[in-house]
Protein backbone atom coordinates (compact mmCIF):
# COMPACT_ATOMS: atom_id res chain seq x y z
CA UNK A 1 0.00 0.00 0.00
CA UNK A 2 2.80 2.31 0.70
CA UNK A 3 6.58 1.57 -0.38
CA UNK A 4 9.46 4.38 0.35
CA UNK A 5 12.69 4.11 -0.81
CA UNK A 6 15.63 5.94 0.46
CA UNK A 7 13.17 9.53 0.76
CA UNK A 8 14.61 12.59 1.80
CA UNK A 9 13.84 15.85 2.94
CA UNK A 10 15.51 18.86 3.18
CA UNK A 11 14.55 22.44 4.84
CA UNK A 12 16.97 24.80 3.53
CA UNK A 13 19.46 24.12 6.66
CA UNK A 14 18.27 21.33 7.99
CA UNK A 15 18.01 17.75 6.73
CA UNK A 16 14.76 16.51 8.15
CA UNK A 17 15.03 12.87 6.40
CA UNK A 18 17.70 10.97 6.22
CA UNK A 19 16.94 8.07 3.68
CA UNK A 20 13.81 6.50 5.18
CA UNK A 21 13.03 2.81 3.83
CA UNK A 22 9.13 2.29 4.78
CA UNK A 23 6.60 -0.67 3.95
CA UNK A 24 3.31 -0.83 4.83
CA UNK A 25 0.89 -3.65 3.28
CA UNK A 26 -2.36 -4.08 2.58
CA UNK A 27 -4.76 -4.19 5.75
CA UNK A 28 -2.46 -4.09 7.99
CA UNK A 29 -1.70 -1.19 10.77
CA UNK A 30 1.42 0.10 10.79
CA UNK A 31 3.00 1.92 13.86
CA UNK A 32 5.10 4.65 12.79
CA UNK A 33 7.01 5.48 16.50
CA UNK A 34 9.83 7.81 17.08
CA UNK A 35 10.90 10.93 19.46
CA UNK A 36 9.46 14.79 19.00
CA UNK A 37 11.62 15.72 15.90
CA UNK A 38 12.28 12.72 14.73
CA UNK A 39 10.70 12.95 11.00
CA UNK A 40 7.54 11.44 11.76
CA UNK A 41 5.35 14.34 10.65
CA UNK A 42 7.52 15.41 7.86
CA UNK A 43 7.09 12.12 6.76
CA UNK A 44 3.38 11.67 7.29
CA UNK A 45 3.07 14.89 5.20
CA UNK A 46 5.16 13.42 2.32
CA UNK A 47 2.82 10.74 2.51
CA UNK A 48 -0.39 12.91 2.27
CA UNK A 49 0.74 14.65 -0.34
CA UNK A 50 0.99 17.73 1.60
CA UNK A 51 5.38 18.05 1.40
CA UNK A 52 7.54 17.54 -1.55
CA UNK A 53 10.13 14.98 -1.22
CA UNK A 54 13.86 16.15 -2.12
CA UNK A 55 14.85 12.67 -2.91
CA UNK A 56 13.74 9.21 -2.81
CA UNK A 57 10.52 7.14 -4.09
CA UNK A 58 7.82 7.58 -2.23
CA UNK A 59 4.71 5.72 -3.86
CA UNK A 60 1.46 5.65 -2.09
CA UNK A 61 -1.84 3.44 -3.13
CA UNK A 62 0.18 2.76 -6.39
CA UNK A 63 0.90 6.49 -7.06
CA UNK A 64 4.25 8.28 -6.72
CA UNK A 65 3.79 11.14 -4.89
CA UNK A 66 5.99 13.44 -6.81
CA UNK A 67 3.55 13.32 -9.74
CA UNK A 68 0.75 14.17 -8.49
CA UNK A 69 -0.69 17.85 -9.10
CA UNK A 70 -2.74 17.95 -6.19
CA UNK A 71 -2.91 16.47 -2.15
CA UNK A 72 -6.58 15.45 -2.82
CA UNK A 73 -5.12 13.14 -5.95
CA UNK A 74 -4.06 10.38 -3.70
CA UNK A 75 -6.96 7.93 -2.47
CA UNK A 76 -6.16 8.38 1.13
CA UNK A 77 -7.72 9.50 4.23
CA UNK A 78 -5.44 12.21 6.52
CA UNK A 79 -5.82 13.26 9.51
CA UNK A 80 -2.76 15.71 10.66
CA UNK A 81 -1.44 16.00 14.05
CA UNK A 82 -3.51 18.57 15.37
CA UNK A 83 -6.78 19.13 12.92
CA UNK A 84 -7.58 22.24 12.48
CA UNK A 85 -11.34 23.05 11.48
CA UNK A 86 -13.43 25.99 11.49
CA UNK A 87 -14.60 26.88 15.15
CA UNK A 88 -17.71 28.39 13.86
CA UNK A 89 -18.82 25.05 11.57
CA UNK A 90 -21.04 22.65 13.20
CA UNK A 91 -19.91 19.22 13.04
CA UNK A 92 -22.37 18.24 10.19
CA UNK A 93 -21.38 21.47 8.30
CA UNK A 94 -17.66 20.19 8.46
CA UNK A 95 -18.19 16.99 7.02
CA UNK A 96 -20.14 18.33 4.53
CA UNK A 97 -17.93 21.07 3.70
CA UNK A 98 -14.86 18.08 3.65
CA UNK A 99 -17.08 15.85 1.66
CA UNK A 100 -18.12 18.35 -0.96
CA UNK A 101 -15.68 18.50 -3.32
CA UNK A 102 -15.46 18.78 -7.33
CA UNK A 103 -14.59 15.16 -8.11
CA UNK A 104 -15.58 14.09 -4.73
CA UNK A 105 -19.00 14.07 -3.24
CA UNK A 106 -19.74 12.26 0.01
CA UNK A 107 -23.26 10.55 0.21
CA UNK A 108 -25.13 13.17 3.14
CA UNK A 109 -26.41 9.26 4.26
CA UNK A 110 -22.79 8.16 4.90
CA UNK A 111 -21.88 11.70 6.53
CA UNK A 112 -24.67 10.50 9.01
CA UNK A 113 -23.35 7.11 9.60
CA UNK A 114 -19.92 8.65 10.33
CA UNK A 115 -20.75 10.97 13.08
CA UNK A 116 -22.44 7.85 14.92
CA UNK A 117 -19.52 5.82 14.28
CA UNK A 118 -17.38 8.46 15.78
CA UNK A 119 -19.67 9.11 18.81
CA UNK A 120 -20.67 12.60 17.56
CA UNK A 121 -24.29 12.10 16.23
CA UNK A 122 -25.43 14.14 18.90
CA UNK A 123 -23.34 16.86 18.56
CA UNK A 124 -23.38 16.95 15.04
CA UNK A 125 -25.32 20.31 15.16
CA UNK A 126 -23.02 22.15 17.85
CA UNK A 127 -19.97 24.03 16.88
CA UNK A 128 -16.67 22.55 16.14
CA UNK A 129 -15.26 25.68 18.53
CA UNK A 130 -16.99 24.22 21.63
CA UNK A 131 -15.77 20.46 20.81
CA UNK A 132 -13.13 18.88 23.23
CA UNK A 133 -9.82 18.08 21.45
CA UNK A 134 -10.82 14.27 21.89
CA UNK A 135 -13.99 15.21 20.10
CA UNK A 136 -11.97 17.12 17.33
CA UNK A 137 -9.65 14.23 17.15
CA UNK A 138 -13.09 11.95 16.08
CA UNK A 139 -14.39 14.67 13.87
CA UNK A 140 -10.64 14.51 12.27
CA UNK A 141 -10.92 10.62 11.99
CA UNK A 142 -14.65 10.85 9.99
CA UNK A 143 -13.10 13.40 7.96
CA UNK A 144 -10.66 11.01 6.98
CA UNK A 145 -12.90 8.72 5.93
CA UNK A 146 -15.58 11.37 4.44
CA UNK A 147 -14.38 9.81 0.85
CA UNK A 148 -14.35 6.22 1.43
CA UNK A 149 -10.14 5.53 1.19
CA UNK A 150 -8.77 2.17 1.42
CA UNK A 151 -5.61 3.41 3.19
CA UNK A 152 -5.29 6.11 5.87
CA UNK A 153 -2.81 7.81 7.13
CA UNK A 154 -3.42 9.93 10.92
CA UNK A 155 -0.99 11.69 12.36
CA UNK A 156 -0.65 11.21 16.12
CA UNK A 157 -3.97 10.61 16.55
CA UNK A 158 -3.99 9.52 20.27
CA UNK A 159 -1.19 12.04 21.47
CA UNK A 160 -2.41 14.22 22.98
CA UNK A 161 -5.98 12.77 24.46
CA UNK A 162 -6.42 11.75 28.56
CA UNK A 163 -6.88 7.85 29.13
CA UNK A 164 -10.98 7.44 27.69
CA UNK A 165 -10.07 9.88 24.47
CA UNK A 166 -6.98 7.20 23.25
CA UNK A 167 -9.13 4.43 24.20
CA UNK A 168 -11.79 5.90 22.01
CA UNK A 169 -9.27 6.75 19.21
CA UNK A 170 -7.80 3.34 19.61
CA UNK A 171 -11.08 1.33 19.15
CA UNK A 172 -11.56 3.41 16.30
CA UNK A 173 -8.53 2.22 14.76
CA UNK A 174 -9.17 -1.19 15.21
CA UNK A 175 -12.51 -0.94 13.77
CA UNK A 176 -10.98 0.52 10.69
CA UNK A 177 -8.38 -2.95 10.13
CA UNK A 178 -12.21 -4.98 10.70
CA UNK A 179 -13.46 -2.66 7.77
CA UNK A 180 -10.42 -3.80 5.84
CA UNK A 181 -8.68 -0.27 5.42
CA UNK A 182 -5.02 0.19 5.90
CA UNK A 183 -3.80 2.35 8.78
CA UNK A 184 -0.34 4.05 9.19
CA UNK A 185 -0.15 5.87 12.57
CA UNK A 186 2.60 7.79 14.22
CA UNK A 187 3.44 7.85 17.67
CA UNK A 188 5.34 8.93 20.54
CA UNK A 189 3.19 6.55 22.52
CA UNK A 190 4.55 3.26 22.94
CA UNK A 191 1.80 1.42 24.63
CA UNK A 192 -0.85 2.35 21.86
CA UNK A 193 1.23 0.87 19.26
CA UNK A 194 1.40 -2.42 21.55
CA UNK A 195 -1.97 -2.71 21.48
CA UNK A 196 -3.26 -2.11 17.92
CA UNK A 197 -0.09 -2.34 15.64
CA UNK A 198 0.69 -5.16 13.46
CA UNK A 199 3.71 -3.99 12.06
CA UNK A 200 6.07 -1.07 13.80
CA UNK A 201 8.70 1.71 12.28
CA UNK A 202 11.27 3.40 14.79
CA UNK A 203 12.43 6.51 13.54
CA UNK A 204 15.17 8.87 15.09
CA UNK A 205 17.03 11.53 13.98
CA UNK A 206 15.27 11.38 10.65
CA UNK A 207 16.79 7.77 10.01
CA UNK A 208 14.66 4.00 10.23
CA UNK A 209 16.52 2.27 12.49
CA UNK A 210 13.90 -0.91 12.98
CA UNK A 211 10.73 -1.74 10.66
CA UNK A 212 9.41 -5.57 12.05
CA UNK A 213 6.09 -6.96 12.95
CA UNK A 214 5.23 -6.38 16.41
CA UNK A 215 5.96 -9.73 17.38
CA UNK A 216 8.85 -10.33 15.81
CA UNK A 217 10.45 -7.06 17.21
CA UNK A 218 9.20 -8.44 20.64
CA UNK A 219 11.16 -11.94 20.15
CA UNK A 220 13.91 -10.80 18.20
CA UNK A 221 15.05 -7.48 19.60
CA UNK A 222 15.82 -7.88 23.24
CA UNK A 223 18.08 -10.34 25.41
CA UNK A 224 15.78 -11.72 27.93
CA UNK A 225 16.37 -10.23 31.52
CA UNK A 226 15.91 -12.36 34.79
CA UNK A 227 15.04 -10.09 37.74
CA UNK A 228 16.37 -12.24 40.89
CA UNK A 229 15.81 -10.60 44.36
CA UNK A 230 16.71 -11.48 47.57
CA UNK A 231 15.50 -11.43 51.01
CA UNK A 232 18.65 -9.54 52.29
CA UNK A 233 21.35 -7.71 50.12
CA UNK A 234 23.85 -9.72 47.62
CA UNK A 235 27.41 -10.32 48.72
CA UNK A 236 29.89 -8.51 46.64
CA UNK A 237 31.41 -11.40 44.88
CA UNK A 238 28.18 -12.71 43.16
CA UNK A 239 28.41 -10.16 40.54
CA UNK A 240 31.49 -11.66 39.44
CA UNK A 241 30.44 -15.55 39.89
CA UNK A 242 27.32 -14.50 37.80
CA UNK A 243 29.04 -13.20 34.84
CA UNK A 244 31.59 -15.86 34.46
CA UNK A 245 28.35 -18.33 33.86
CA UNK A 246 28.24 -19.52 30.10
CA UNK A 247 25.18 -17.19 28.73
CA UNK A 248 25.36 -14.53 30.93
CA UNK A 249 25.89 -11.11 29.20
CA UNK A 250 25.15 -8.38 31.70
CA UNK A 251 24.62 -7.99 35.41
CA UNK A 252 23.00 -5.59 37.31
CA UNK A 253 22.66 -5.41 41.31
CA UNK A 254 20.65 -3.00 42.66
CA UNK A 255 20.39 -3.38 46.49
CA UNK A 256 18.24 -6.61 46.51
CA UNK A 257 17.44 -6.91 43.21
CA UNK A 258 19.95 -8.65 40.33
CA UNK A 259 18.91 -8.14 37.17
CA UNK A 260 20.35 -10.61 34.71
CA UNK A 261 20.58 -10.22 31.19
CA UNK A 262 21.36 -13.68 29.15
CA UNK A 263 21.07 -14.87 25.95
CA UNK A 264 18.75 -17.81 25.82
CA UNK A 265 16.63 -17.59 28.43
CA UNK A 266 15.56 -21.24 28.74
CA UNK A 267 18.73 -22.64 29.40
CA UNK A 268 19.83 -19.76 31.39
CA UNK A 269 16.96 -20.00 33.78
CA UNK A 270 18.08 -23.59 34.29
CA UNK A 271 21.80 -22.43 34.67
CA UNK A 272 20.92 -19.71 37.09
CA UNK A 273 19.01 -21.70 39.50
CA UNK A 274 21.32 -24.60 39.78
CA UNK A 275 23.78 -21.57 40.32
CA UNK A 276 21.88 -20.29 43.23
CA UNK A 277 21.09 -23.01 45.07
CA UNK A 278 25.09 -24.26 44.44
CA UNK A 279 25.33 -20.80 46.30
CA UNK A 280 22.98 -21.63 48.97
CA UNK A 281 21.35 -17.93 48.07
CA UNK A 282 17.86 -17.32 49.47
CA UNK A 283 15.36 -15.64 46.95
CA UNK A 284 12.51 -14.38 46.91
CA UNK A 285 11.43 -13.94 43.81
CA UNK A 286 13.11 -14.87 40.13
CA UNK A 287 10.97 -13.94 37.08
CA UNK A 288 11.62 -12.83 33.61
CA UNK A 289 11.12 -9.48 32.49
CA UNK A 290 8.43 -8.91 29.94
CA UNK A 291 9.94 -7.08 27.30
CA UNK A 292 7.66 -3.83 26.28
CA UNK A 293 8.21 -2.10 23.19
CA UNK A 294 9.39 1.05 25.31
CA UNK A 295 12.62 -1.36 26.05
CA UNK A 296 13.16 -1.76 22.72
CA UNK A 297 12.20 1.63 21.47
CA UNK A 298 14.81 2.87 24.01
CA UNK A 299 17.40 0.27 23.31
CA UNK A 300 17.43 0.76 19.34
CA UNK A 301 17.43 4.84 20.16
CA UNK A 302 20.46 4.39 22.38
CA UNK A 303 22.35 2.40 19.72
CA UNK A 304 22.18 5.46 17.65
CA UNK B 1 -22.13 22.28 1.46
CA UNK B 2 -20.13 24.36 -1.47
CA UNK B 3 -17.04 26.55 -1.01
CA UNK B 4 -19.47 29.44 -1.61
CA UNK B 5 -21.80 28.48 0.93
CA UNK B 6 -19.29 28.06 2.83
CA UNK B 7 -17.97 31.36 2.29
CA UNK B 8 -21.04 33.06 3.07
CA UNK B 9 -21.45 31.80 6.40
CA UNK B 10 -18.04 32.60 7.30
CA UNK B 11 -19.12 36.48 7.07
CA UNK B 12 -22.09 36.26 8.44
CA UNK B 13 -21.30 34.26 11.57
CA UNK B 14 -18.45 36.03 11.89
CA UNK B 15 -20.16 39.51 11.36
CA UNK B 16 -18.26 40.58 8.85
CA UNK B 17 -20.78 41.46 6.28
CA UNK B 18 -22.03 42.82 9.49
CA UNK B 19 -19.10 45.40 10.09
CA UNK B 20 -18.76 46.46 6.77
CA UNK B 21 -22.76 47.75 6.32
CA UNK B 22 -21.93 49.30 9.56
CA UNK B 23 -18.85 51.05 8.53
CA UNK B 24 -19.92 51.99 5.01
CA UNK B 25 -24.13 53.54 6.39
CA UNK B 26 -21.92 55.45 9.23
CA UNK B 27 -20.25 57.52 6.73
CA UNK B 28 -23.15 57.48 4.61
CA UNK B 29 -25.31 58.69 6.78
CA UNK B 30 -23.01 61.16 8.75
CA UNK B 31 -21.76 62.87 5.21
CA UNK B 32 -25.36 64.61 5.13
CA UNK B 33 -25.80 65.54 8.41
CA UNK B 34 -22.40 67.10 8.75
CA UNK B 35 -23.28 69.10 6.06
CA UNK B 36 -26.22 70.16 7.57
CA UNK B 37 -25.14 70.78 11.10
CA UNK B 38 -21.84 72.48 9.95
CA UNK B 39 -22.74 75.96 9.03
CA UNK B 40 -24.77 75.72 12.54
CA UNK B 41 -21.71 75.06 14.06
CA UNK B 42 -19.60 77.41 12.27
CA UNK B 43 -21.96 80.25 13.10
CA UNK B 44 -21.85 79.51 16.78
CA UNK B 45 -18.04 79.01 17.02
CA UNK B 46 -17.56 82.57 14.64
CA UNK B 47 -20.42 84.54 15.94
CA UNK B 48 -19.06 87.92 14.36
CA UNK B 49 -19.34 86.06 10.77
CA UNK B 50 -22.13 87.25 8.44
CA UNK B 51 -24.48 84.51 7.68
CA UNK B 52 -24.07 85.48 3.62
CA UNK B 53 -20.28 84.61 4.26
CA UNK B 54 -20.54 81.59 6.23
CA UNK B 55 -23.63 80.11 3.50
CA UNK B 56 -20.81 81.24 0.13
CA UNK B 57 -18.05 79.23 2.32
CA UNK B 58 -20.39 76.07 3.15
CA UNK B 59 -22.39 76.06 -0.02
CA UNK B 60 -23.38 72.08 0.19
CA UNK B 61 -25.34 70.59 -2.27
CA UNK B 62 -26.28 66.89 -2.42
CA UNK B 63 -23.15 66.00 -5.57
CA UNK B 64 -20.46 68.12 -2.97
CA UNK B 65 -21.69 65.35 0.21
CA UNK B 66 -21.60 62.40 -2.41
CA UNK B 67 -18.21 63.46 -3.16
CA UNK B 68 -17.40 63.98 0.12
CA UNK B 69 -18.14 60.94 1.44
CA UNK B 70 -16.54 59.18 -1.51
CA UNK B 71 -13.74 61.01 0.17
CA UNK B 72 -14.38 59.65 3.74
CA UNK B 73 -14.43 55.93 1.48
CA UNK B 74 -10.63 56.65 0.57
CA UNK B 75 -9.79 57.68 4.11
CA UNK B 76 -11.09 55.61 6.37
CA UNK B 77 -13.45 53.16 5.12
CA UNK B 78 -10.93 51.36 2.83
CA UNK B 79 -8.79 51.32 6.18
CA UNK B 80 -12.00 49.26 7.85
CA UNK B 81 -12.12 47.11 4.91
CA UNK B 82 -8.67 46.20 4.96
CA UNK B 83 -8.64 45.15 8.38
CA UNK B 84 -11.94 43.69 8.48
CA UNK B 85 -10.74 41.41 5.46
CA UNK B 86 -7.12 40.90 6.45
CA UNK B 87 -7.41 37.70 7.87
CA UNK B 88 -9.25 36.31 5.01
CA UNK B 89 -6.68 34.26 3.52
CA UNK B 90 -3.50 34.99 6.09
CA UNK B 91 -5.68 33.66 8.90
CA UNK B 92 -6.33 30.22 7.32
CA UNK B 93 -2.45 29.72 6.08
CA UNK B 94 -1.39 30.62 9.55
CA UNK B 95 -4.17 28.53 11.21
CA UNK B 96 -3.62 25.67 9.16
CA UNK B 97 -7.69 25.49 8.15
CA UNK B 98 -6.86 25.26 4.62
CA UNK B 99 -5.07 21.50 5.60
CA UNK B 100 -8.33 19.21 5.24
CA UNK B 101 -9.67 21.38 2.93
CA UNK B 102 -7.15 20.25 0.73
CA UNK B 103 -6.31 16.91 1.08
CA UNK B 104 -10.21 16.39 1.29
CA UNK B 105 -10.29 17.18 -2.54
CA UNK B 106 -10.89 21.49 -2.37
CA UNK B 107 -8.71 22.94 -5.08
CA UNK B 108 -6.60 26.13 -4.34
CA UNK B 109 -8.29 28.08 -7.52
CA UNK B 110 -11.99 27.05 -5.89
CA UNK B 111 -10.95 28.57 -2.32
CA UNK B 112 -9.93 31.43 -3.74
CA UNK B 113 -12.60 32.37 -6.03
CA UNK B 114 -14.94 31.66 -3.61
CA UNK B 115 -13.15 34.01 -1.51
CA UNK B 116 -13.64 36.42 -4.40
CA UNK B 117 -16.96 35.78 -5.70
CA UNK B 118 -18.62 36.02 -1.98
CA UNK B 119 -16.38 38.94 -0.59
CA UNK B 120 -16.14 40.99 -3.83
CA UNK B 121 -20.03 40.81 -4.10
CA UNK B 122 -20.21 42.03 -0.73
CA UNK B 123 -18.46 44.80 -1.73
CA UNK B 124 -20.28 46.10 -4.43
CA UNK B 125 -23.46 45.25 -2.97
CA UNK B 126 -22.62 47.45 0.17
CA UNK B 127 -21.23 50.14 -1.67
CA UNK B 128 -23.58 50.91 -4.41
CA UNK B 129 -26.43 50.40 -0.99
CA UNK B 130 -24.32 52.76 0.69
CA UNK B 131 -24.14 55.91 -1.93
CA UNK B 132 -27.25 55.04 -2.38
CA UNK B 133 -28.95 55.72 0.92
CA UNK B 134 -26.41 58.26 0.76
CA UNK B 135 -27.79 60.25 -2.27
CA UNK B 136 -31.12 59.52 -0.52
CA UNK B 137 -30.60 61.28 2.99
CA UNK B 138 -28.00 64.19 1.13
CA UNK B 139 -31.75 64.91 -0.91
CA UNK B 140 -33.93 64.58 1.66
CA UNK B 141 -31.87 67.10 3.50
CA UNK B 142 -31.10 69.12 0.67
CA UNK B 143 -32.64 68.98 -2.61
CA UNK B 144 -32.53 65.90 -5.45
CA UNK B 145 -30.36 67.40 -8.11
CA UNK B 146 -28.04 64.12 -9.22
CA UNK B 147 -29.43 61.34 -11.64
CA UNK B 148 -29.81 58.35 -9.32
CA UNK B 149 -28.01 56.42 -12.54
CA UNK B 150 -24.37 58.27 -11.39
CA UNK B 151 -24.78 57.11 -8.02
CA UNK B 152 -25.32 53.73 -9.12
CA UNK B 153 -22.06 54.09 -11.49
CA UNK B 154 -20.62 55.55 -8.37
CA UNK B 155 -21.24 52.69 -6.29
CA UNK B 156 -19.84 50.18 -9.25
CA UNK B 157 -16.93 51.70 -9.43
CA UNK B 158 -15.84 52.40 -5.85
CA UNK B 159 -16.99 48.42 -5.50
CA UNK B 160 -14.72 47.37 -7.91
CA UNK B 161 -12.06 49.43 -6.52
CA UNK B 162 -12.87 47.68 -3.71
CA UNK B 163 -12.12 44.77 -4.76
CA UNK B 164 -8.86 45.67 -6.22
CA UNK B 165 -7.88 45.94 -2.61
CA UNK B 166 -9.60 42.62 -1.65
CA UNK B 167 -7.13 40.44 -4.40
CA UNK B 168 -4.44 42.66 -2.68
CA UNK B 169 -5.53 41.37 1.22
CA UNK B 170 -5.69 37.51 -0.65
CA UNK B 171 -2.27 38.22 -2.10
CA UNK B 172 0.02 39.65 0.63
CA UNK B 173 -1.85 36.94 2.87
CA UNK B 174 -0.75 34.38 1.23
CA UNK B 175 3.12 36.11 0.72
CA UNK B 176 2.94 36.99 4.95
CA UNK B 177 0.51 34.37 6.45
CA UNK B 178 -0.19 37.21 8.93
CA UNK B 179 -3.00 39.02 8.41
CA UNK B 180 -2.19 42.34 10.19
CA UNK B 181 0.91 42.23 7.90
CA UNK B 182 -1.25 41.72 4.66
CA UNK B 183 -3.86 44.70 5.55
CA UNK B 184 -0.98 47.14 6.17
CA UNK B 185 0.75 46.00 2.79
CA UNK B 186 -2.26 46.19 1.03
CA UNK B 187 -2.98 49.85 2.13
CA UNK B 188 0.44 50.43 0.99
CA UNK B 189 -0.61 49.09 -2.26
CA UNK B 190 -3.80 51.08 -2.22
CA UNK B 191 -2.37 54.31 -0.90
CA UNK B 192 0.78 54.03 -2.71
CA UNK B 193 -0.98 53.69 -6.31
CA UNK B 194 -3.21 56.70 -5.31
CA UNK B 195 -0.57 59.02 -4.22
CA UNK B 196 1.49 58.31 -7.39
CA UNK B 197 -1.60 58.61 -9.84
CA UNK B 198 -2.21 61.94 -8.28
CA UNK B 199 1.29 62.93 -8.20
CA UNK B 200 2.02 62.47 -11.97
CA UNK B 201 -1.63 62.93 -13.02
CA UNK B 202 -2.10 59.00 -14.26
CA UNK B 203 -5.40 58.34 -12.74
CA UNK B 204 -6.50 56.35 -15.88
CA UNK B 205 -3.75 54.41 -15.72
CA UNK B 206 -4.37 53.01 -11.66
CA UNK B 207 -7.17 52.03 -10.17
CA UNK B 208 -7.33 54.93 -8.15
CA UNK B 209 -8.64 56.41 -11.50
CA UNK B 210 -12.08 54.10 -10.47
CA UNK B 211 -12.80 56.63 -7.68
CA UNK B 212 -11.63 59.79 -9.17
CA UNK B 213 -14.19 58.60 -12.37
CA UNK B 214 -17.04 57.75 -9.18
CA UNK B 215 -16.44 61.34 -7.71
CA UNK B 216 -17.43 63.07 -11.50
CA UNK B 217 -21.08 61.87 -10.76
CA UNK B 218 -21.25 61.21 -14.60
CA UNK B 219 -23.68 59.14 -16.18
CA UNK B 220 -21.59 57.76 -19.04
CA UNK B 221 -18.08 56.03 -19.41
CA UNK B 222 -15.77 57.28 -20.83
CA UNK B 223 -12.96 55.77 -23.23
CA UNK B 224 -10.26 56.72 -20.13
CA UNK B 225 -12.61 55.15 -17.29
CA UNK B 226 -12.57 52.09 -19.71
CA UNK B 227 -9.11 51.59 -19.92
CA UNK B 228 -8.65 52.47 -16.09
CA UNK B 229 -11.67 49.11 -15.71
CA UNK B 230 -9.83 47.43 -17.96
CA UNK B 231 -5.99 48.10 -16.18
CA UNK B 232 -7.82 47.44 -12.74
CA UNK B 233 -9.88 44.01 -13.95
CA UNK B 234 -6.16 42.64 -15.62
CA UNK B 235 -4.13 43.66 -11.84
CA UNK B 236 -7.15 41.76 -10.02
CA UNK B 237 -6.58 38.72 -12.20
CA UNK B 238 -2.35 39.20 -12.08
CA UNK B 239 -3.15 38.92 -7.87
CA UNK B 240 -5.14 36.33 -8.20
CA UNK B 241 -2.84 33.71 -10.32
CA UNK B 242 -0.31 35.12 -8.08
CA UNK B 243 -2.04 33.81 -4.90
CA UNK B 244 -3.27 30.45 -6.33
CA UNK B 245 0.30 30.18 -7.56
CA UNK B 246 1.64 30.56 -4.12
CA UNK B 247 -0.80 28.05 -2.28
CA UNK B 248 0.07 25.37 -5.22
CA UNK B 249 3.96 25.57 -4.79
CA UNK B 250 3.37 25.84 -0.62
CA UNK B 251 4.43 23.22 1.42
CA UNK B 252 1.44 22.44 3.70
CA UNK B 253 4.01 20.93 6.74
CA UNK B 254 2.62 22.41 10.13
CA UNK B 255 5.93 22.58 11.47
CA UNK B 256 6.87 25.34 9.03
Amino acid sequence: MISVTNLHKHFQTFHALKGINLQVKQGEIYGFIGQNGSGKTTTMNILAGLSRPTGGKCIVAGIDVKKIKHPSDLPIGYLPEEPKFYPWMTALETLEYLGNSKNKKADPEWIKELLGWVGLFDAAHRRVGGFSRGMRQRLGIAAALLHQPRLLILDEPSSALDPEGRAEVLRLILELKEMGKTVIFSTHILNDVERVCDTVGIIAGGKMLLEKPLKAIQKDNLAPIFDVISPKPWPAEVKQKLLQLPGVKRVEIRGVTAAITVEDAKTASIRLMHFLSKEELAISKFRQRKHTLEDIFLQEVKAT
Amino acid sequence: MTTISKEIKYGMRNNIFLILTAGFLFFALMAPVMAKILPKIMQSQFPHLPQEQIDAMLNFNQAEIIRSFLGDILEIVVIIVAFTLCGLLAQEIKEHTLVLPLSSGKRTSEIISAKIIVFGAALIMVSVFAVLVNYLYAGLLFSFEVEIIAVVRAGLLLGLFLIFLLVSLLLWGSVTKKPLAAGFLSLIIVYGQYGLASLFDLHAYFPSGLLVAATELATDISVSLLLTIIITVVLCAVFCYITILRLKTREWNERI
